[in-house]
């Protein structure tokens, strides 16, 4: 296939099939802990991150990477603060990390569009340096979440009980939003900062209408992602389209192709 | 197995436990019930160490609360647990044999050991047929049989439960009784708190009525006869009047 020979093209498949699996899996978590929207809170800071680091000369995922881990610490704290309201929290940060990167890009003069790949994702300006980074932050991302996925089963599942049986609750807690953080900043590159939640829930969601067991949902919400990161892939090479839309778009053809297969099944039942 | 001994508990200006002394043996059934606000919760809380009373004192297994180590020797069933996982994408040992996690210890995987004990902790509830069952397929009933599985996989040696009959039908109340029944033959230290204060007496050895203070062994009324609807009644007039006393004093 002629989509092999081009360096730019393996370098996204190899950043794309690795942010496939760390995405789901944190994924999962953020959803069964009715979480979803810190991601795209996250993801916003994410953007201030960017902005920081093409206005400094910085790598600007590592620049976004250190930005998600501050916020991700200042919404645990937000969270606790308002305990009963923790929306509010997610709100803040999400306005904050607009507000600043609002102002970044303005002082960098909109970097000449070039803030847009980050937005979108682009797999033609995915570089080596690039794939480095997603390698250095997603795998000790990957590794860390699977040692400590009992513990996030627990907690996921009951807090209250998790806190009780001696787990170290506060920080886990602390732990599991600093991967989120860093598995939003790594994905941004493949498929843009304002899709990067979309990767991280979409799968669950179609994972979780196929699935009964926790493990079987984890697996198919993994399987889902990198079909979608593939064949979304394969779509912008060939149809020239923009990545992170194409992996969005194909999760969420993939989600109604399995509505109508599972809502098919409870009828013939 | 636990002491406490004149514990005080105030949330703001509204004393939720006031004076509380309780000792429970080894092998026993406490069943405490009361009406709402009575700080039932409040005083498994303490119990647990999850809020630290303003006074007296809480020892477990012999050992201050704040000291305790070994919480793998209490289990605990919570009132929320059932209700809020109702469609959990997780099969019914997944659950129970989650409830090892913190006794396997970080960075440690859950192996054949745990497998077994969980399989143990659904046979004692009658669950075992249905190990393999997501969790969203059972009733209230079975949800809340697998909850206390998931407390039993740690070998408690005391278990503590939070309004175990919470979804679970009057049908099934009955089930729930015989289960706890074999549990105190079986030896388990258990703490109940239960606004069903009939069904509780059908089983617990010892029977709390808990109103701020500890009122009476008798659940159904307080010493001097009172419902605890009436009790409740002046008793809320007199936490306001404290209150405004306490406020206006500064």
């Amino acid at each position: 296939m002629d989509i092999f020979q081009y360096d730019f093209m393996l370098r996204a498949l190899v950043g794309g099939l690795l942010v496939g699996v760390i995405c789901p899996i944190i994924g999962l978590f953020v959803t069964l802990r009715r979480m979803s929207m810190i991601a795209d809170a996250l993801s916003h800071v994410c953007l201030s991150g960017v902005a920081a680091g093409l206005l400094m000369g910085a790598q600007p995922v590592l620049a976004a990477a250190a930005f998600a881990l501050g916020g991700s610490f200042l919404l645990e704290g937000l969270r606790e603060k308002y305990k009963n309201y923790s929306e509010l929290s997610i709100a803040i940060i999400l306005s904050a990390g607009v507000a600043v990167a609002a102002i970044l890009i303005g002082l960098g003069n909109g970097f000449n569009g070039g803030i847009m790949s980050y937005l979108f994702g682009s797999i033609v300006l995915i570089t080596v340096e690039d794939i480095y980074v997603i390698a250095l932050i997603g795998i000790p991302v990957l590794l860390l979440t699977m040692f400590f996925i009992k513990e996030l089963f627990a907690i996921t599942f009951d807090e209250e009980t998790a806190l009780v049986s001696g787990l170290p609750v506060k920080l886990i807690n602390v732990c599991f939003m600093a991967l989120t953080a860093l598995t939003i900043a790594v994905s941004l590159r493949i498929v843009g900062i304002l899709l990067v939640s979309s990767l991280m829930v979409l799968p669950v969601a179609v994972a979780m209408q196929l699935a009964k067991s926790f493990r079987g949902t984890l697996v198919a919400a993994v399987a889902t992602g990198e079909v979608a990161v593939l064949v979304g892939l394969m779509c912008s090479f060939y149809l020239d389209l923009s990545p992170g839309g194409a992996i969005v778009m194909t999760l969420v053809l993939m989600l109604v192709l399995v509505f109508a297969l599972t809502s098919r099944r409870t009828a013939t039942a | 197995m636990i002491d406490l001994t004149d514990v005080h508990f105030t949330y703001g200006c509204h004393p939720v436990l006031d004076g509380i002394s309780l000792h429970v043996q080894e092998g026993e059934v406490v069943g405490i019930t009361g009406p709402n606000g009575a700080g039932k919760s409040t005083l498994l809380y303490v119990i647990m160490g999850l809020i630290k009373p303003q006074s007296g004192e809480v020892k477990i297994l012999g050992v201050p609360v704040n000291k305790f180590k070994d919480w793998h020797k209490i289990g605990y069933v919570s009132q929320k647990a059932a209700l809020f996982n109702r469609s959990y994408p997780a099969t019914v040992l997944e659950v129970v044999i989650s409830g090892r996690a913190a006794m396997r210890g970080l960075f440690r995987f859950l192996g054949r050991e745990d497998k077994r004990r969980a399989e143990e902790a659904l046979e004692r509830v009658n669950m075992l047929s249905q190990r393999y069952t997501p969790l969203s397929e059972l009733s209230g009933g079975q949800q809340q049989r697998v909850m206390i599985a998931r407390a039993l996989a740690v070998q408690p040696r005391i278990l503590i439960m939070d309004e175990p009959t919470n979804g679970v039908d009057a049908a099934n109340l009955a089930g729930l009784a015989q289960l706890f029944k074999n549990l105190h033959n079986d030896g388990v230290t258990m703490i109940l708190v239960s606004h069903e204060s009939e069904w509780l007496s059908s089983f617990a050895s010892k029977r709390v009525c808990l109103d701020r203070k500890i009122c009476s062994c008798s659940c159904h009324y307080y010493p001097d006869g009172i419902r605890w609807r009436d009790c409740m009644n002046s008793r809320q007039e007199k936490i306001s009047l404290d209150c405004v006393d306490s406020l206006v004093r500064g």
